[in-house]
């Protein structure tokens, strides 16, 4: 009797499953329906030549936006051609809306392949500002509406804002972290830090350190100073030395002769929003050090995504208020 | 009396309608929640705060006994952040008393925590909360630290930040006195050094009160989690919402494995050999050795009842 019943159990329970589905697919469509109805209204103006972006005027805006790629499917190149189009679309409209900084990261590695193809395709874009793409290890990799060449500097012109491009790779995930452990260890065990006195600032210096020599392709010294700063801080610069001339290198896009080596660190502050394309809500594996306060969107498919739910999506971030804990 | 009645009936058979049903797709084996929404909660019903925050204690009780009808094994709150120590003098000495009078209550309840073989662990930097807290937790911890069929984490004065900063200086230390070589540090050894060991990663995420950040809680081990951001207020959490976070866990759950494959890839180191093994093992019996002596510090010396509890469990 008992084994009869908790087989009835069971085939009802499995009946119900599918409906039981079906009723929350429904209302997830509807909650969403009424989430991009109530976001409607000219919060961006984007025209379709590339050549002027406004900002709408809102509440609060983020100055370093991430753009997390987490759709594990896409394996051939066909896929990311196509999604290439759309991440261009994602940035002109976050730039739009007021951010400087847009870190894109992708940990399934389809980003590898295509780093130098997307960085061709985005040196095409004119987003209204001047901007910089930096690639692997804090390298900038090009300009994007160049800067003016002037006293053999490569500057962005004095006042005009600035943004920037970062293309995260796989390294800016966990494993940075744990890279960043190892070299505090490292100091440890060499005795130049005891461990007692480790803190919050010493993991920051370690995990913003990005140092790499290189004789490849070196650029001119391009500072941002003064053109890209968040809340006061210096939050980017970019720096190419040679280390037989202490002055800038110069020279653009070429390797100044006197270049032998040159190290690069970029400092990113936190990102204030992250928006997570793939087919499901998952939370990306960024830095875990940096999303403290980081606010987190679905994007949805990133090939399904367009300008309404970019809107919805910059509405709910404006309004949203940041107590840390009080 | 008798609609009372019928009414509770019916709320029973609904809940093991939904537990069931749900049971039929995978269960997350972690879940985190970020109870939010308390005060705001007692605001709108124009209560006192700290009517909000017992409502919200209940509620969490509830919440608990729904998990367990699911068959999830852990699952971790966010009771109290170091940056809430930020509030007023009188808020801050309402919740540690409250958080002390129900963590005695959790110790005291031996029937609900045998019954379901639940272990408590308090995590966070307990060293900042005053002496009469830090005593019902480890009282806590130490009457259910036998149990072993689910797990119950409740983070007080706890920020991710801190937990992260404490493993990297644990490892630290150990590297300083010869147990480990820099080299040994990896993804695996850095979630055995956080606070939520051995079961770090969080496979289903839930803030309530609709915001949609972290706010410092479980960064690390929420990276490739599913993740639900629902509007409604802490104390009026119900089951529905939480088989609604469930669902959408099991209509995410391809994605999820393989977001997980993925990066877990991403972190494989080389086969480790057998000296690393050993190095490692040392240095989480030390972890461990250090908690289950901080909890023996601070713990009051246990009644009658409590070591005739443990001892029939040895």
């Amino acid at each position: 009797m008992k084994s009869i019943k908790s087989l009835l159990c069971w085939v009802t329970s499995l009946a119900l499953y599918p409906v039981w589905v079906a009723v929350h697919v429904i209302f997830e469509l509807q909650k969403r329906a009424m989430f991009l109805r109530s976001a409607k209204g000219p919060f961006l103006q984007v025209t379709s030549t590339s050549s002027s972006c406004d900002v709408g005027k809102g509440g609060r805006t983020a100055g370093h936006v991430l753009l997390a790629l987490n759709d594990a499917s896409f394996t051939l190149p066909r896929h990311v051609e196509h999604e290439m189009v759309k991440l261009k679309s994602c940035i002109r409209w976050a730039f739009a809306s007021g951010a400087r900084i847009i870190s894109v990261y992708n940990m399934h590695g389809w980003l590898e392949g295509a780093k130098e193809s997307l960085m061709t395709a985005l040196q095409e874009e004119d987003f209204g500002i001047t901007t910089v793409l930096i690639g692997e290890n804090g390298r900038p990799v090009g300009w994007i509406r160049g800067g003016t060449f002037r006293e053999g500097r490569w500057d962005a012109k004095n006042g005009e804002e600035c943004g920037a491009i970062f293309f995260d790779d796989l390294d800016s995930g966990k494993q940075r972290l744990i890279q960043c452990a190892r070299e505090l260890c490292q100091d440890v065990k060499e005795s130049k830090e005891p461990c007692q006195r480790i803190n919050a600032g010493d993991i920051e210096e370690h995990l913003h350190k990005k140092s790499r020599c290189c004789n490849q392709k070196c650029f001119a010294q391009i500072s941002l100073r003064t053109s890209l700063s968040l809340d006061g801080h210096t939050c980017l610069l970019v720096e190419h030395t040679s280390d037989k001339n202490s002055a800038s290198a110069v020279g653009c896009l070429d390797t100044p002769p006197s270049a032998t080596s040159c190290s690069c660190s970029v400092r990113l502050p936190e990102p204030e929003m992250a928006i997570s394309f793939g087919p499901a809500f998952i939370l990306p594996d960024y830095n875990p050090w940096q999303t403290r306060l980081t606010e987190f969107f679905e994007g949805g498919e990133l090939k399904r995504v367009k300008l309404a739910d970019l809107e919805a999506i910059l509405l709910r971030f404006s309004s949203s208020e940041v107590r840390v804990g009080k | 009396m008798m609609k009372k009645g019928v009414v509770r009936w019916s709320k029973r058979l609904a809940r093991f309608l939904v537990s069931r049903v749900l049971r039929c797709g995978p269960i997350p084996k972690h879940v985190a929640f970020i109870m939010d929404g308390n005060r705001r909660w007692a605001e709108r019903r124009r209560m006192m705060r700290q009517e909000g925050h017992a409502y919200g204690f209940l509620q969490l009780k509830e919440c608990l006994k729904w998990c367990l009808d699911l068959g999830i094994k852990v699952v971790t709150v966010y009771a109290f952040s170091l940056e809430n120590f930020k509030r007023s003098a009188v808020e801050v000495e309402t919740i540690m008393k409250l958080a002390e009078e129900k963590l005695n209550e959790l110790a005291e309840e031996r029937g609900f925590l045998d019954r379901h073989g639940i272990k408590v662990q308090i995590l966070g930097d307990l060293d900042v909360l005053p002496q009469h807290v830090k005593a019902a937790a480890c009282r806590a911890m130490k009457v259910s630290e036998h149990h072993e069929q689910a797990v119950l984490n409740i983070c007080i004065a706890y920020t991710s930040r801190e937990e992260m900063l404490r493993a990297v200086a644990n490892m630290a230390e150990a590297v300083e006195d010869g147990t480990l070589k820099p080299d040994d540090v990896t993804d695996e050894l850095f979630s055995e050094s956080l606070y939520t060991r051995p079961v770090s990663q969080v496979d289903l995420l839930v803030r309530t009160s609709g915001e949609t950040r972290l706010s410092d809680f479980l960064l690390w081990q929420s990276a490739c989690a599913c993740v639900q951001f629902q509007p409604v207020l802490w104390p009026d959490f119900s089951l529905w919402h939480l088989a609604s976070a469930i669902l959408q866990y099991q209509r995410s759950f391809s994605d999820l494995q393989a977001t997980r494959r993925r990066s877990e890839l991403n972190g494989r180191e080389q086969e480790e050999d057998r000296s690393v093994s050993v190095r490692k093992a040392e240095y989480l019996k030390r972890l461990e050795d250090r908690r289950k002596s901080f909890i023996l510090r601070h713990a009051p010396p246990m009644t009658a009842g409590e070591q005739h509890g443990s001892k029939e469990h040895e």
